[in-house]
């Protein structure tokens, strides 16, 4: 009786956006100030402007950038050199890797006062850092370092040239929530050895370097100091040989040998680029496919050719952009592929366009369409969300008339909601479960990942999410204690619900990065609507526990200690304002917890307690 | 069909079957009396006695209008049930009379009607579809059951009739008539804009009209063009909240961020304090004053600041240069007219069809009063001549309606009381029993009717909708509700009661001797029992009592005696009660209500005294705690219906079983978790309820013994994972409700054995993705509501089995109508 058919994607566009972007002059215009500085031989950056974009291109590669001694694929933790924001550290099992060599080179630039001051100097509105082989990655890294500086007005974008691969998943996931993937574009020569290498542990690709290396020096136009003498094309044969045992591995996903995978993942978009055309993707997974797919011969070019192709073409980009601007002039061939689907059309475009064609490589076409549907699923899944989202903003206005009745009536509505005693809190418990299971699944889902990666730091959810918090998680703990009846309290372990942990920690992650600092730093000037911390009922509930314990004179000590805590609290959130004035209506439970509190206290504490004095001076009725 | 509608038809034909029978019947009644006693048969007399009855039925009948479809239904059930006895009494007559009556009987069986169970079922159905209709405006119910009577019979072969035609507005124009205000609002708008007027006071006796007046007022664009979004109407009535109006009031006239006040006066002065510093035009209207001391509290100055106010009684409005007071005026001859045709035919002047001398004449009596206008309106519509007649004689005979002759309103209304016949008038009599302007569940009403009256179940309904249809009372329904109530559960259908109406009815209702009374009412609440029932001589006649107070204790209560009481209302508000000593001397009675309105749930003592109560039919508790209660098996034990609402104390809830039990009703009781046990065994329930419990985690697996179930409503369970797979045992079911289990993930499969099942309700189950395959073999499924998803699914299923359902999509619904419950 299932009648929910999938939706099927509908466009798949990258070939058009490759080739709209290597005809734009952009790439074009890197790919010169790449040239030039390598003819400079410099270690120092250049800095073109031109028609109000900046370029800030970093020279191509050190020897010493390749070499790996203290782990397996090159990479080390970001934050070991605290240039980058503790937003950037993903947890101690499973850090934020970089590849090590583009960060130390990169911690050079920044240790030269010059490129500081420069690059934050710079007026234009779009600045663009680019780079070549290791360079390239180390351009990212400059991305990624101007990025967390949330400059409101100007844009930053970064393009490599056969760059390695230079994070793990968590900075992909990093820059996924804050959508940034898109400011990445990487670009790759069908055959390029370079973007691959990392998928390799250095021990097996190491000796080889050693003589390819310099090998691209000197057609840079560098001077290399030493040729090594081992032969250049059998350690191309070598490395290559290398590259592609790792790399096949993982494009066939072949299983208990994940352990062993190397940590490094593509990020952002990557341009494939063939002799006559280019297409970008976006989706990492299928990137790191066709990484493997298309470096795979379909001209039936002998192995020991492509070895050298794979290494040529790492040094080849300005040809290969000329061939593409000239091949995009003629006549287009459309790919023979027969179907009614512009979805699979556009795969087709995309896999004749790097070079790898659609009929003979299953693997490539299932990758490409299996990214796409999941994109479509996303989308989809967002959509849903949001049309549900604005019926449950109906819901909430319910609850907030119901609040503001409660409050007309002279009681807080957790105190109201708590007694469940009325037929119009038996709808509110309806509304408040209807609003729990939506929230549960969209937390369920955004830990699926089957919502666009960049969903929790979206504005518009974060706001309704704390919205919900602070409106409903109030209602829920009152539920907790009036069906527990107090045995077990809020704040213990399991017991508070995993939406509102999550929700709150969104909210924190994402006042963190707002640009101009939170909220709090500016203050409030008047008091909040609702509480701001979303649990201080439960830390009330837990104080009037502790005091009853003490009026009956158990465990004083431990009771009396989270009294004053409770006090203490109370007084922080009076100062900075973030307590709802409904906590003071007269039948508020707090007030009864005070007045029972006051008494019970020393009369030495009463000229102390700060909050005594708001208190007794009826604080909340001030007008401010 | 057309017969069904029209009791004539039936009458005649029942008429038929007097003529033939009576004489023999008498014949017989009188040799059996020339017996020896002892050989009498008492069969003749009881036979004859029916015919009589029937004779006068039959009479009534030919004297109702043909358009009372209410009437007319009742009648005709009347008159089905009168035939059903003859028939009774035939199969009873010994054989040898039979012989002597075999010419009848085949003349008889020509002419008796076979399909008569067909026919009350028929009856049956559409009365509860008309019920069904009802909304939460009962201005507009009020319209849709007068429309019901006037709509063309001749017309309408299908008795399903086609509910579109009562949708909302269609048909009925707007719910809110405003009649012969333009004058009124004219001279208040004059007096509003007038600079140095700032309070202007508007008096008229109860009924006047005052709040449509303030109401009308409201929505007058000048009024709307001068003071723009600063109008603010409040309803003060008897006891205010006055802080909560002047939080509201600040709300509305300030704006911004609202201070919080310390009391009444603090409020008053910050308000005042703001209102000086602020000029803008400002209106407050203040509807239903009713004392000094709340006005003064109400009362603010400021520039441009202007307060209305409505009361019944002017002495409480400040005299000052800035006071102007404004007696409204009863409406003139010609608005009293068209307010008048439109309660009494439903259009604003005097059809062509209807006497217009004898209409002015009646409408003369009203003395222009909207009130009453409206209600004897109500109550002549679709009258003939001849009622209007009877009513313009006995409102003439009356005193004229003013302010010094309260009397004079009462008089006046007593007519349209007077024009119901008895049975109904009874009915109307026993509303004094209940608060006025307070929701009830209607079902508590028609409890007392049913058992104190002796009413039939649908009888007592139609009752309820004709009071309904004449302004006697207002009805109101929860959005939703409408699928329950055709089949007839109405928990979700609430009456309420003009004060003025209440009154009237308690003032009727409690005449003559305090002692030989048949209903003993309080005519307001208070803290104790009214000093006049301490009587030395203890002993009570009445048949209904209705006590409204505060906490009792068992002190408190004096000693009483109602031999006599059949139902018992004890309204309160308290956290403890004491149920009164005085329950031991009530034999017989068959419903309890205990119905606290108070904020906390009441814990009820002195239960002990229940156990002398062994003929109770129906307990219905509200905001109580309710275990103990349910251990008094001695008093339960003869009940036939049982109602919690509110209530609490079902955790560890022990064995409860009733076996004459058929109507069961649990709603919003927080704690309940699961079902008391032996629940089910209820071989005789009929209709089961449980709503709104939100703990409820399962049902009992033994849910499929409750064998002669027809109607189940499990609505507003949202803890409810899953339905037990018992539920298909349940053959006779035919309407299932499971409307926001916002839990439930799934149906069982075996839901397709529910064979009778015609209508199931299923809205907003949001987790229920997938019907199960077995809905195929639902064939007697008629309606479906649900949302989309689900919907299509159902359309689906219509394609391959179900040829007649209807699926009825419905979207979430938002409102706030729920906040005021």
């Amino acid at each position: 009786m299932d009648v929910d058919l999938l939706n099927p994607p509908k466009f798949s566009v990258g070939q058009e956006l490759g080739s709209l972007i290597a005809t734009c002059g952009i790439l074009t215009k890197a790919w010169e100030g790449i040239c030039s500085i390598s003819n400079n031989k410099g270690d120092s950056f250049l800095l073109v402007k031109d028609e109000d974009v900046a370029y800030v291109i970093f020279p191509s590669f050190h020897n010493e950038d390749f070499i790996v001694t203290d782990s397996k694929y090159g990479e080390c933790n970001i934050q070991n050199d605290k240039i980058f924001s503790a937003g950037l550290k993903g947890d101690d099992d499973n850090p934020a890797l970089v590849h090590k060599g583009a960060l130390n080179r990169f911690r050079q630039f920044l240790e030269n006062q010059d490129f500081k001051a420069k690059v934050e100097g710079l007026k234009e509105q779009a600045i663009i850092f680019v780079g070549h082989s290791i360079g390239g990655a180390v351009a990212a890294l400059a991305t990624l370092w101007f990025l967390e500086k949330r400059l409101r007005n100007s844009n930053s974008f970064c393009i490599t040239f056969g760059a390695p691969l230079f994070g793990n998943a968590i900075i992909r996931e990093a820059l996924g929530c804050e959508d940034w993937l898109g400011r990445f574009c990487h670009v790759v020569c069908k055959y390029d050895i370079v973007p691959r290498m990392n998928l390799a542990p250095y021990e097996s690709t190491a000796k080889p370097l050693d003589a390819i290396v310099p090998h691209w020096w000197s057609k840079m136009g560098i001077d290399c100091a030493a040729v090594s003498h081992f032969s250049i094309s059998e350690a191309c044969m070598a490395l290559v040989n290398s590259v592609l045992k790792c790399t096949s591995t993982i494009a066939n996903n072949y299983p208990g040998e994940s352990g062993l995978r190397s940590p490094f993942v593509p990020i952002g978009t990557y341009m494939f680029c063939s002799t006559h055309d280019a297409a970008c993707f976006e989706d990492s997974e299928a990137v790191l496919k066709l990484l493997h797919f298309s470096m795979q011969s379909q001209d039936g070019i002998p192995f020991d050719q492509i070895a050298g192709i794979c290494i040529s073409e790492h040094t080849d980009y300005g040809h290969m952009l000329e061939d593409i601007d000239g091949a995009l002039l003629n006549a287009r061939q459309f790919a023979n592929f027969v179907s009614n689907s512009s979805f699979e059309i556009g795969i087709a475009l995309e896999l004749e366009a790097i070079g790898v064609g659609a009929q003979q490589d299953n693997h490539a076409l299932f990758a490409l369409r299996k990214a796409g549907e999941e994109k479509n699923e996303k989308d989809r899944n967002i959509e849903k969300l949001n049309v549900e989202l604005s019926t449950n903003q109906s819901s909430m206005a319910e609850l907030e008339w119901y609040k503001m009745r409660c409050k007309n009536n002279n009681i807080g509505y957790y105190d109201a909601f708590k007694q469940l005693v009325e037929k119009k809190d038996f709808k509110v418990n309806l509304h408040r479960k209807k609003l729990e299971s939506f929230w549960d699944e969209i937390v369920d889902k955004e830990k699926k990942h089957v919502l666009p990666s960049d969903f929790r730091t979206r504005n518009k959810w974060i706001n309704a999410g704390t919205a919900y918090r602070r409106l409903v998680e109030p209602l829920d703990i009152a539920y907790h204690y009036h069906t527990d009846k107090g045995h077990k309290s809020y704040l213990s372990d399991g017991v508070r619900p995993h939406r509102h942990i999550v929700l709150e920690k969104w909210m924190k992650e994402k006042e963190q990065t707002r640009t101009g600092g939170n909220r709090g730093r500016r203050g409030r000037t008047n008091f909040a609507s609702l509480t701001q911390d979303s649990c201080f009922w439960a830390h009330l509930e837990e104080a009037c526990k502790a005091l009853v314990n003490l009026q009956q004179e158990q465990d004083i000590n431990a009771s009396l200690q989270v009294c004053v805590e409770f006090e203490k609290y109370v007084g922080s959130m009076i100062t900075d304002k973030s307590i709802s004035l409904e906590v003071f209506l007269d039948q508020s439970s707090f007030m009864i917890w005070w007045q029972q509190y006051s008494d019970f206290q020393s009369p030495q504490w009463k000229s102390s307690s700060s909050v005594f004095d708001f208190m007794a001076k009826e604080g909340w009725k001030k007008k401010v | 069909m057309m017969q069904i509608f029209n009791c004539k038809t039936l009458s005649v034909r029942a008429a038929a079957q007097l003529k033939i029978l009576t004489p023999l019947i008498q014949e017989l009644y009188v040799s059996d009396l020339n017996l020896p006693k002892d050989k009498q048969n008492p069969i003749f007399h009881e036979f004859y006695d029916t015919l009589v009855r029937g004779a006068e039925l039959v009479k009534k009948c030919e004297n109702i209008g043909t358009f009372n479809l209410l009437f007319n239904y009742r009648y005709a059930m009347q008159i089905l049930k009168f035939e059903k006895d003859v028939n009774g009494f035939l199969g009873l007559i010994p054989a040898h009379i039979m012989l002597d009556t075999r010419a009848v009987l085949e003349e008889l069986k020509t002419n008796y009607p076979p399909e008569s169970a067909d026919i009350s079922r028929g009856l049956n159905d559409f009365i509860f579809k008309q019920g069904s209709m009802l909304t939460n405006d009962p201005s507009q119910n009020t319209m849709m059951l007068q429309q019901m009577v006037l709509e063309d019979l001749f017309d309408s072969n299908d008795i399903e009739g086609d509910s579109a035609s009562y949708d909302h507005g269609n048909g009925y124009g707007k719910s809110h008539i405003f009649v012969g205000l333009e004058k009124s609002t004219g001279d208040l708008k004059e007096l509003l804009f007038n600079n140095e007027v700032s309070v202007v006071g508007v008096q008229c006796m109860g009924g006047g009209g005052k709040t449509t007046l303030a109401l009308a007022l409201c929505n007058d664009t000048q009024i709307k063009g001068y003071f723009g979004n600063n109008i603010c109407f409040i309803t003060v009535s008897q006891s205010p909240n006055l802080k909560g109006i002047l939080e509201i009031m600040w709300e509305k006239i300030v704006g911004g961020k609202k201070p919080e006040f310390q009391n009444v006066e603090d409020a008053h002065i910050q308000l005042q304090q703001q209102l000086s510093r602020q000029s803008m035009p400002t209106l407050v209207i203040l509807d239903d004053v009713w004392t000094r001391v709340s006005l003064e509290k109400l009362l603010l100055e400021g520039p441009g600041y202007k307060t209305l106010i409505t009361t019944r009684d002017s002495s409480i409005i400040p005299r000052n240069f800035s006071v102007r007071l404004y007696q409204l005026p009863l409406l003139d001859q010609e608005d009293a007219l068209s307010l008048f045709c439109f309660w009494a035919f439903g259009q604003t002047s005097i059809p062509c069809t209807a006497d217009a001398n004898l209409v002015k004449e009646v409408q003369a009596e009203c003395k222009g009063l909207p009130l009453a206008l409206k209600v004897i309106a109500s109550s002549l519509h679709g009258e003939p001549p001849v009622v209007w007649e009877i009513a313009k004689n006995k409102l003439s005979k009356g005193e004229p309606i003013s302010d010094y002759h309260k009397e004079g309103l009462y008089k006046c209304l007593e007519t349209s009381i007077e024009l119901l016949d008895d049975v109904v008038r009874e009915c109307f009599l026993d509303l004094g029993s209940f608060p006025e302007d307070t929701k009830i569940c209607a079902d508590a009403l028609l409890d007392i009717w049913v058992y104190v009256r002796n009413l039939e179940w649908q009888d007592a309904f139609v009752i309820l909708l004709e009071l309904a249809s004449r302004n006697l009372l207002n009805l109101t329904s929860n959005p939703g509700s409408g699928a329950a109530i055709s089949h007839g559960s109405i928990s979700e259908l609430y009456f309420s009661q003009h004060d003025v109406m209440r009154d009237l009815a308690s003032y009727l209702g409690c005449q003559g001797d305090l002692v030989h009374r048949k209903r003993l009412l309080m005519p307001r609440k208070e803290l104790n029992l009214p000093g006049s029932w301490a009587l030395c001589d203890p002993q009570f006649d009445a048949q209904i009592a209705s006590i409204n107070t505060g906490p009792m204790g068992e002190n408190q209560w004096y000693d009483m005696n109602l031999p006599e009481a059949e139902a018992l209302i004890l309204l309160f508000t308290a956290s403890e009660y004491y149920l009164p000593p005085f329950l031991k001397s009530m034999k017989k009675l068959k419903f309890l209500m205990v119905y606290n309105y108070g904020t906390k749930r009441a814990t009820v003592k002195g239960l002990e005294t229940l156990s002398s109560l062994t003929q109770l039919k129906s307990v219905r508790l509200e905001k109580v705690i309710a275990t103990a209660v349910l251990k008094q098996r001695k008093a339960l034990q003869n009940l036939e219906k049982l109602s919690l609402s509110l209530c609490e104390g079902f955790k560890n809830s022990s064995a409860f079983n009733n076996t004459k039990l058929h109507d069961f009703n649990m709603d919003h009781c927080s704690d309940l978790e699961e079902l008391p046990p032996n629940i089910c065994y209820m071989p005789s329930a009929h209709m089961w309820s449980i709503t709104n419990c939100h703990q409820v985690q399962k049902l009992p697996y033994d849910l499929g013994n409750l064998s002669s179930l027809r109607v189940l409503r499990l609505s507003a369970l949202p803890g409810l994972k899953e339905l037990p797979s018992s539920i298909g045992n349940l053959g006779w079911l035919e309407y299932l409700d499971i409307s926001v289990c916002v839990g439930l993930k799934e149906l069982p499969e075996e839901i397709g054995q529910l064979k009778n099942l015609s209508e199931l309700d299923m809205r907003e189950c949001s987790r229920l993705k997938r019907l199960p395959r077995s809905v195929l073999g639902l064939t007697s499924l008629k309606h479906v509501i649900c949302d989309e998803k689900i919907g299509k699914q159902w359309l689906k299923a219509k394609g391959i089995s179900i040829p007649e359902l209807r699926v009825e999509i419905v979207e979430v619904q938002f409102s706030l109508d729920w906040l005021d419950h």
